[in-house]
């Protein structure tokens, strides 16, 4: 196992350390959560009404959790389309992440919807609807799970492949293992496709809405945005966790990760200049100092993406360890808040609805899905060969 | 980092590959105006406000037909036996806790259209000190946002009587209706673990098809303020109530002959129409056109997503085999570990 020749390698340490024990409560408890939501209803655990159909749930876990999970999305694109394949040993990291990510938004969504049941209905040729941008979102992201799964199930045969005692699952692992690197071309394709697909759709969604999300977020531009955006998120994600990891599992420092976060500049002034294009189109510059609470969430945005990507631009710290981690946080949570303005700051509740905020059995529904994401994460890097080998000569 | 400016021209190349998808949004049909024609059978309410005395039968009449006594109503419209047991349990009127009935509170807690009540009377007083009512319920839009929306076709726009309609069978409960109606009709049962959405469908399901005889709300209302009818009889009613009364309406305009891309549901009032709860930034044309624009012209016969995948799989492909030559030096087994070797040597690729 574990040839110090492989580009990857797996974590040696313990798996139940205390965080694996903390984390696994928090998911116990948002188990009891959904058991009861299942039982009782919706409006028993949240503080959803008609005003604020849409909380954090979609808001968080599907609009701004598949864009966190877009890490495996732009890594695939700068290995084998931009054909850096330097980059290689971080994919199946990021393509864990972007597994739980979409996997879990799935799950959400399964919280949220009131008539789970009826969603076989996806699979009915003669309800398809073409004209509901949440059609496409919803089948895009089922198929991307799935083209996640299969991307990552090579990490999973090398283990099951030497399992000497099982000889029948070692023989199949390594006829599965073939058959998904000789196809890996195709799957890659449909795993930029995709994501390409819903990210933009999932702006789309919005526009059917109208007034009802407010001038500085309503454009046409939509799914340009929300596109651009997945493609910051993702780059910044990978810049991130591989921080984190670098930190918290005490390895060393990936150099190749500072190459790789040259790109998120150029991305972020992109996704501004864009942003503006379409304040411009959409006659929306007269709201950005007068509307309040909604002016600060812009410029907040705005500020969150232009100080880090300067940082990492032209700084010798944004070359450091710290500089690095620090920013690219700091550009997840604008990019991010980019996500939560459209879905849920902006949006219009209609008369007398009032303000929403995230109740707590509603937020720990949430958590306990971040949680599961943490926990699997932390599990299987210490189980299959996943993270980069950074022991290697390089 | 000297290949950093070249990643990001390779990756701008690729991106706008990528992007091409998206990036053909602005074509002027984007923001043409709304060409859906009304059916000439389409059915309608319509809703003189200045007639109306705020009694609220129609509320309550739509209350006991929609919601108290649904089950029976739904039974002379299709046999219990047809209903599938989802079906019967959604017809169970189901009060929210806080719905029910509290000896110390014992009247009815109505602020706005609700899983209960599918139609409302809202009051508003003028600065003048004149009463205004407006009843509100679901407009029937002709190009309606909640049926553009939802993603299993549950919600309907009847091609001849222009009605639209719910199909709980279909939903799936994801509440997009709710996000995208701009006159916020849809309403959710939060409260109850099997939900449905609550709205107007004009008694169709409950009075029957095509019922001729007029809706629960328009039965009971004793004013006539609110009718039932086609709607160009009733825009023509309400056309001649304008040039026989000058100045006695609202800028003298049916409210929903043009508003959203025109509504079947339409209206007269004494003020303007901000105060009866309706938006501001209301359009001619309906936002579900606009949307569907966008996703139509991205997707245009799906060559967009086609071209795309294409253009990954050779490049991607292509990619593959020049990095696999690249490293075929390397001996290999048939060992999964060393077939991922294969990598190890790449100075990333270029
Ligand atoms: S008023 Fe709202 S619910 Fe009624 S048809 Fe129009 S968009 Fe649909
Ligand atoms: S809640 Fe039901 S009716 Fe409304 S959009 Fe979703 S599936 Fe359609």
């Amino acid at each position: 196992m574990g040839s110090h020749k492989n580009e990857y390698d797996v974590q040696k340490s313990k798996i139940f350390t205390p965080a694996f024990y903390v984390f696994s409560v928090i998911v116990l408890i948002s188990v009891f959560i959904i058991i009861y939501r299942y039982v009782m209803g919706i409006g028993y655990v949240s503080n959803l009404n008609d005003g604020w159909p849409w909380g954090i749930w979609i808001a968080y876990d599907v609009a701004v959790g598949t864009s966190i999970a877009c890490g495996g999305y732009v890594l695939a694109i700068t290995i084998y389309v931009m054909n850096n394949f330097k980059y290689h040993p971080m994919i199946r990291s990021a393509v864990l992440a972007s597994m739980f990510g979409y996997c879990l938004a799935g799950l959400s969504v399964m919280v949220d919807i009131g008539r789970p049941w009826n969603s076989y209905n996806f699979f009915v040729p003669s309800q398809w609807q073409f004209n509901s941008a949440l059609f496409e979102v919803a089948l895009c992201i089922m198929a991307y799970s799935l083209v996640l799964i299969i991307e990552f199930l090579p990490a999973v045969y090398e283990r099951t492949s030497t399992l000497t005692k099982y000889p029948r699952i070692a023989a199949f692992s390594k006829m599965g293992y073939k058959y998904i690197d000789k196809l890996l071309f195709l799957f890659l394709s449909v795993g930029v496709l995709l994501p390409t697909m819903h990210q933009s759709s999932l702006g789309t969604l919005m526009v059917a809405t109208g007034f009802r999300l407010d001038d500085l977020w309503q454009t046409n531009f939509l799914p340009l945005l929300f596109l651009t955006n997945a493609v910051l998120m993702g780059f910044s994600v990978i810049v991130f966790e591989t921080m984190l990891t670098t930190s918290l599992f005490k390895r060393s420092f990936e150099k190749e990760i500072i190459s790789l976060s040259r790109i998120i500049p150029y991305v972020a002034v992109a996704f501004i200049l864009i942003r503006f294009v379409s304040l411009t189109t959409s006659g929306a510059w007269g709201s950005v100092f007068t509307s309040g609470t909604l002016s600060v969430v812009f410029w907040l945005e705005i500020i969150l993406l232009l100080i880090p990507s300067f940082i990492i631009y032209a700084t010798q710290f944004g070359k450091s360890q710290r500089g690095l981690f620090v920013s690219a946080m700091t550009l997840m949570l604008g990019a991010g808040l980019y996500r939560f303005s459209v879905y849920l700051i902006g949006f219009e509740p209609g008369p007398g609805w009032g303000n929403y905020f995230p109740s707590i059995n509603e937020f720990m529904i949430t958590v306990g899905l971040i949680s599961i994401e943490i926990v699997g994460y932390m599990v299987i890097v210490k189980l299959l060969q996943v993270l980069p080998n950074v022991s290697k000569s390089h | 980092m000297k290949t950093s400016r070249r990643n990001f021209l390779k990756m701008s190349v690729g991106a706008a590959t990528a992007i091409g998808a998206t990036a053909s949004i602005l074509p002027e049909e984007v923001f043409a105006a709304d060409k859906r024609e009304f059916s000439p059978d389409a059915v309608g309410m319509f809703y003189d406000s200045t007639k109306c005395i705020g009694c609220q039968a129609c509320v309550i009449s739509c209350y006991e037909i929609n919601f108290v006594n649904r089950q029976s109503y739904i039974d002379n419209v299709i046999a219990p036996e047809d209903q599938n047991f989802i079906e019967r349990e959604d017809l169970i009127p189901k009060l929210a806790p806080e719905d029910q009935f509290n000896p110390e509170r014992p009247w009815l807690n109505v602020q706005t259209n609700d899983y209960r009540f599918r139609n409302i009377i809202q009051k508003y007083v003028d600065p003048e000190d004149n009463v205004h009512f407006i009843k509100h319920q679901c407009m029937h839009c002709n190009h309606p946002e909640c049926v553009s929306v939802c993603p299993v076709t549950a919600l309907t726009k009847d091609p001849v009587d222009g009605v639209v309609d719910y199909d709980a069978n279909r939903c799936i409960g994801c509440r997009y209706c709710q996000i995208a109606c701009p006159f916020f009709i849809p309403k959710f049962e939060w409260k109850r673990a099997v939900p449905k959405i609550v709205k107007c469908d004009m008694c169709k399901s409950t009075l029957g098809a095509n019922n001729i005889a007029g809706t629960g709300c328009t039965n009971a209302c004793p004013t006539g303020a609110v009718i039932y009818g086609k709607r160009v009889d009733l825009m023509k009613d309400a056309k001649q109530r304008i040039s026989n009364n000058p100045g006695k309406y609202f800028k003298d305009i049916v409210y929903g002959e043009y508003e959203n891309g025109g509504t079947d549901v339409i209206y007269l009032s004494a003020v303007d129409y901000k105060h009866l709860g309706f938006d501001e930034r209301m359009e001619h044309i309906s936002f579900a056109e606009t949307s569907e624009n966008l996703i139509h012209t991205i997707y245009k016969y799906g060559i967009a997503p086609i071209g795309v995948f294409i253009a990954l799989v050779t490049v991607i492909k292509g990619n593959i085999n020049k990095h696999k030559n690249h490293d075929d030096t390397d001996s290999h087994d048939n060992n999964p570990n060393t077939t991922i070797d294969k990598n190890k040597k790449n100075k990333g690729g270029n």
